[in-house]
């Protein structure tokens, strides 16, 4: 008799852990990227030349990581920034503020593909890593 | 002589009405549905999506960045990525095509409906859509605006059983761009 209430509320812990852990592996939080690993750490302008010398072997090197990029602010629109033109850097909500044109900075984001039609990179939930 | 010079200026002519001809947007945003009802919405946003217009003909075309395409749970972003659009080895969605009888002198700030046709390609395959959408102009501002749907199959995403009936069978897009004069 002791020996099945014992049994039971074993596999009644068991089971309570097996759903936490379901739940939590369902409900995992988003990457956040300025908390992660860099990949690489290099100015805008060589990201992008090392870009046009491989594209394929590039993406599969850099695609969706981590990357951490110095360049010039060439333009700034809503939530992005352009570094040297070749560059487009989305940053996370607020992030922005306090950046202005033509001044050096370095920023934090995952870098996400290139985009033909701009003529561009692509970063995106980015960070400025200067502050 | 005259008539050389008047050719010169034909061609000139041409060539300004040309380079005013353009229409740009970076932040375009598309948002695909594939919900089904009782389940958990399947439900994702890409606010950065570019768009170029050339306004002298209609033509059109527009990239979506796939890992842009945000979702509100990040196991299903994730498997979305890896299992179903392969975004390493596919990252863009492209779309290229024209939009039907598109006049900028005809457009107004009310909504005009027209048709656009073209091809969608993604996941490394093409298919030729063709849908309403609604354009408006305001200031210097092109609106356009315009939902379509399109099938996993369209595009050789193979749904695995055992998910098959918590995603939709038609996937929904709706598109909002605002297009600015360059």
């Amino acid at each position: 008799m002791k020996n099945k209430k014992k049994l039971i509320i074993v596999l009644l812990v068991f089971l309570l852990a097996l759903g936490a852990t379901i739940f939590s592996y369902i409900n995992k939080d988003h990457r956040n990227i300025s908390d992660e690993k860099t990949d690489i750490s290099t100015t805008s302008k060589e990201f992008f030349s090392s870009f046009t010398t491989n594209q394929q072997e590039f993406n599969s090197l850099y695609l969706d990581k981590a990357i951490v990029l110095k360049g010039i602010v060439t333009s700034i629109e809503d939530n992005s920034i352009v570094l040297d033109e070749k560059v487009i850097v989305t940053f996370k909500e607020n992030a922005i503020s306090g950046i202005k044109t033509n001044t050096e900075i370095t920023v934090k984001g995952r870098y996400v593909g290139y985009d033909d039609l701009l003529e561009q990179l692509k970063i995106d939930q980015a960070t400025n890593t200067n502050k | 002589m005259k008539l050389k010079s008047f050719i010169l200026i034909c061609i000139f002519g041409i060539g300004i009405s040309f380079s005013q001809g353009k229409y740009i947007e970076k932040k375009g945003v598309l948002v695909f549905e594939a919900s089904e009802e009782a389940f958990e919405p399947i439900k994702a946003k890409n606010e950065s999506v570019t768009v170029i217009l050339n306004s002298s003909n209609g033509e059109i075309a527009s990239l979506a960045l796939v890992k842009e395409f945000r979702f509100k749970n990040a196991l299903m972003e994730e498997h979305f990525n890896e299992n179903y659009i392969e975004s390493d080895t596919h990252p863009k969605a492209i779309f290229k095509g024209k939009i039907i009888g598109f006049d900028l002198a005809q457009l107004s700030e009310k909504e005009k409906e027209f048709k656009i046709s073209g091809n969608l390609s993604l996941h490394g395959k093409e298919k030729s859509i063709e849908f309403p959408i609604l354009v408006k102009k305001v200031d210097n501002q092109l609106s356009i605006n315009g939902n379509f749907t399109v099938t996993p199959q369209d595009f050789d995403i193979s749904i695995p059983k055992i998910v098959r009936n918590k995603i939709a069978k038609q996937v929904n897009v709706s598109l909002k761009f605002n297009l600015k004069s360059k």
